[in-house]
């Protein structure tokens, strides 16, 4: 019910974070009803080759666009992508330093130069994910998925949680790993690398969206054809994974700055709330996380922080953000975590 | 080789939520061009006219209850009108209008030029429906020494960084009585991804001034300043916005009004005719409100030209059908060629390049194969 509550609550949230957006101060009352003309976008994302500077490319260049913005256009020589690259970073801020840009032309030179592919071997392309691409159906269907009921009363639960981990080594740990530290056997191929279950927590509203749903724009697919009480084993399995340790106290200051830099930095795609929900988001594949159900732990969030994270909008931040102020925005990004879990049996 | 789909734009058609089947350029932010025969149509439908935006925060939800335009700046009184109000308070008013993107046929350059490697297909003829902007303007008051007016919808840019998407026109023409903010298109709303709720229609002009999703008008009292005039939809400021990829042009000016162009829709490239039956070749042409009098076509690649029959004029700022009867005498490949004259005496080049692509209104010429 708590859930239920908070999911509603979100809702709310979201609505009102909408209206904010796309209206403008006005001195009639706001009718209490709404007239909401929507759409849901298809994703039609190529699958972009592997050669050296890739990383860098998916970073700077495809949190904006979509890498079809590359492959649309006829081979350019070196000069041209230059010239492109520059203005991307001097004129759109695209977030990429001197040595990152020459790694993007590197790189667009190789698979989109005037000598296509000469520098890259044939079988570098890179088809691991042919179905990552999520269609528009798929896309319809993200909006809603079933609360999983995770078990927490103590006798129910250690039983659940064996069956669970049984339901995870069959089915999931052939890609996440039978640690589960996204590093099974399939992570070597997959471009968007398995996420690793242990270096977070997640809600159940989390488990619940992405077991339902899959995550679009990666090789995670929908698990609703499973009978709903594996499903619930599963989440009840990947929540054990994360002890819950005490999160260390950030101090206001800390987490002052952490808001500042978060509104400045992150909330284009993270939203404002850090739900995720953003102008942006509707048109990214994988979509930003949503932070209010994702709590990566302190360590991680900083190597994320640092590095990106491959094959996704999120880039790298550390030429942008200084390392005190990384860890000031870590913290910010763990206080948005908000547990969903059922408390009834308690 | 290039590995597969990455052979540059094979025709892709995709769905996208409001439209029917299109050319897929790019899908984030989308630009999707419309096939060639939705051109066989006056009207291009709302569901096939061609998509382009230039930011990936692109509105894709918008409640019209709470939605407003807002007119601020330098007027006496600021306003915050809903569509309703639009549509209740003001005089309706409606148009035919060309919507034709500044890098329409930006594939066929030579040397190729980055960008949206467009073919002919964007843009699109609408009837569009709305109000006058000078209405609105006049409503707000506009105050005296102002100089530009600016016009932002409701797209925003995905980074800090990014500059959002604005355009300006001059105080006088966005007063001439025929730039509208439309909130129909072809008799509906308009699809979101052509600008629902409300679009900024200016007649002549190319699709750039158009801003969809239009929010905020802003009179300004000194020239507007910004990325989207300044810096991005430049042309040389050269006779026809020519220049050459090794001596470029050093002066440029914000791309304005459409060029005289003219196209075939009939025959397609790579269409197969036969000798029996006569062949109806179909196509366009159009201008920025001067008017077409006159299209020829040439079967005989410039040898002669032949005068074509020309549609009804639709309205000035409306595309004109024109069609020439054709039964080749023999089994060949022809090479067709076509052009057009206004009232204002302008001819079509029969070269073009400039480094952006813009303002392609060569002599056009298409081969067929007559069996």
């Amino acid at each position: 019910m708590k859930a239920l509550i908070s999911s509603f609550c979100s809702a709310l949230a979201l609505v009102c974070l909408l209206t904010g957006e796309t209206t403008v101060a006005t001195d009639t009352p706001v009718a209490n009803t709404s007239n909401i003309h929507s759409i849901t976008l298809p994703h039609f994302e190529p699958v972009m080759p592997i050669a050296p500077g890739r990383e860098e490319f998916m970073r700077a260049c495809v949190a904006c666009h979509s890498p079809r913005y590359v492959v649309m256009q006829p081979p350019f020589p070196r000069r041209q992508w230059e010239e492109t690259v520059n203005k991307m970073i001097k004129n759109y801020g695209a977030p990429a330093n001197e040595e990152q840009a020459r790694a993007i032309v590197d790189y667009l030179e190789v698979v989109h130069g005037v000598v296509p592919m000469a520098k890259a071997p044939a079988a570098a392309y890179d088809d691991d994910e042919p179905d990552a691409v999520a269609s528009p159906m798929a896309q319809q269907s993200i909006e809603t998925f079933p609360m999983l009921a995770v078990a927490v009363a103590d006798g129910e639960h250690a039983q659940e949680l064996s069956r669970g981990a049984a339901i995870f080594e069959q089915n999931c740990a052939g890609c996440h790993g039978a640690g589960s530290r996204g590093d099974g056997v399939v992570s070597q191929v997959l471009l968007r690398k398995p996420a690793d279950l242990t270096s977070a927590r997640f809600n159940v509203s989390f488990l619940s969206q992405v077991l339902w749903n899959g995550v679009r724009g990666t090789s995670m697919p929908s698990w609703r054809s499973l009978p709903r009480g594996d499903l619930n084993a599963v989440a009840a399995f990947v929540q054990s994974l994360h002890p819950d340790h005490n999160p260390e106290r950030a101090t206001p200051e800390t987490l002052a700055r952490g808001t500042a830099l978060f509104h400045k930095n992150c909330a284009p795609c993270h939203g404002e709330l850090g739900d995720g929900k953003s102008a942006a988001a509707p048109t990214m594949a994988p979509p930003p996380a949503n932070l209010k159900w994702i709590q990566p732990d302190f360590d991680f969030e900083l190597k994320v922080l640092r590095d990106g994270i491959p094959g996704t909008a999120m880039p790298s931040w550390k030429d942008q953000i200084s390392e005190s102020d990384r860890k000031a925005l870590a913290a910010f990004v763990r206080s948005l975590y908000e547990s969903t879990e059922v408390i009834e049996g308690h | 080789m290039l590995p597969p789909g990455l052979t540059r734009a094979e025709a892709e058609l995709v769905r996208f939520p409001e439209k029917t089947k299109l050319i897929l350029l790019t899908d984030r932010p989308p630009q999707l061009e419309t096939p060639l025969h939705y051109f066989l149509e006056d009207m291009t439908p709302n569901d096939a006219f061609f998509v382009r935006w230039h930011l990936e925060g692109i509105p894709t939800s918008v409640d019209t209850n709470v939605f407003r335009l807002q007119i601020a700046g330098h007027v006496k009184s600021p306003l915050s009108l809903s569509v309703a109000d639009l549509r209740n308070q003001f005089e309706a008013v409606s148009l035919i209008a060309v919507n034709q993107c500044s890098g329409n046929s930006r594939s066929f350059f030579e040397p190729c030029v980055p960008g949206g490697q467009w073919k002919n297909g964007a843009m699109g003829n609408a009837r569009w429906t709305g109000v006058r902007l000078r209405d609105v303007l006049d409503r707000a008051g506009v105050k005296a020494g102002a100089a530009d007016v600016s016009f932002a919808g409701l797209d925003r840019a995905p980074l800090a960084a990014t500059p959002g998407f604005a355009k300006s026109l001059t105080v006088d023409h966005a007063r001439d009585g025929e730039v509208m903010v439309a909130y129909e298109m072809n008799g509906t709303d308009l699809p979101m991804l052509n600008g629902f709720p409300l679009r900024l229609v200016v007649p002549g002009w190319y699709a750039t001034y158009w801003v969809k999703a239009l929010r905020e008008i802003n009179v300004l009292p000194s020239k507007f300043q910004g990325y989207w005039m300044d810096k991005a939809y430049r042309i040389p400021s050269t006779t026809d916005a020519n220049e050459a990829p090794d001596h470029l042009a050093t002066e440029t000016v914000p791309i304005n009004r459409l060029n005289l162009r003219s196209l075939f829709v009939r025959p397609e490239p790579g269409e197969k005719l036969s000798r029996q039956t006569p062949f109806e070749i179909q196509g366009l042409a159009f201008d920025s409100g001067r008017g077409i009098e006159r299209v020829e076509v040439s079967t005989d690649d410039a040898a002669t030209w032949q005068i074509t029959q020309l549609d009804p004029e639709l309205g000035k700022y409306s595309w004109r059908r024109w069609r020439l009867r054709w039964q080749p005498a023999t089994r060949a490949q022809y090479r067709l060629q076509v052009r057009a004259f206004n009232r204002a005496g302008d001819q079509q080049p029969a070269r073009l390049w400039n480094r952006s692509g813009f303002m392609r209104n060569v002599v056009e010429q298409t081969e067929v194969e007559v069996l």
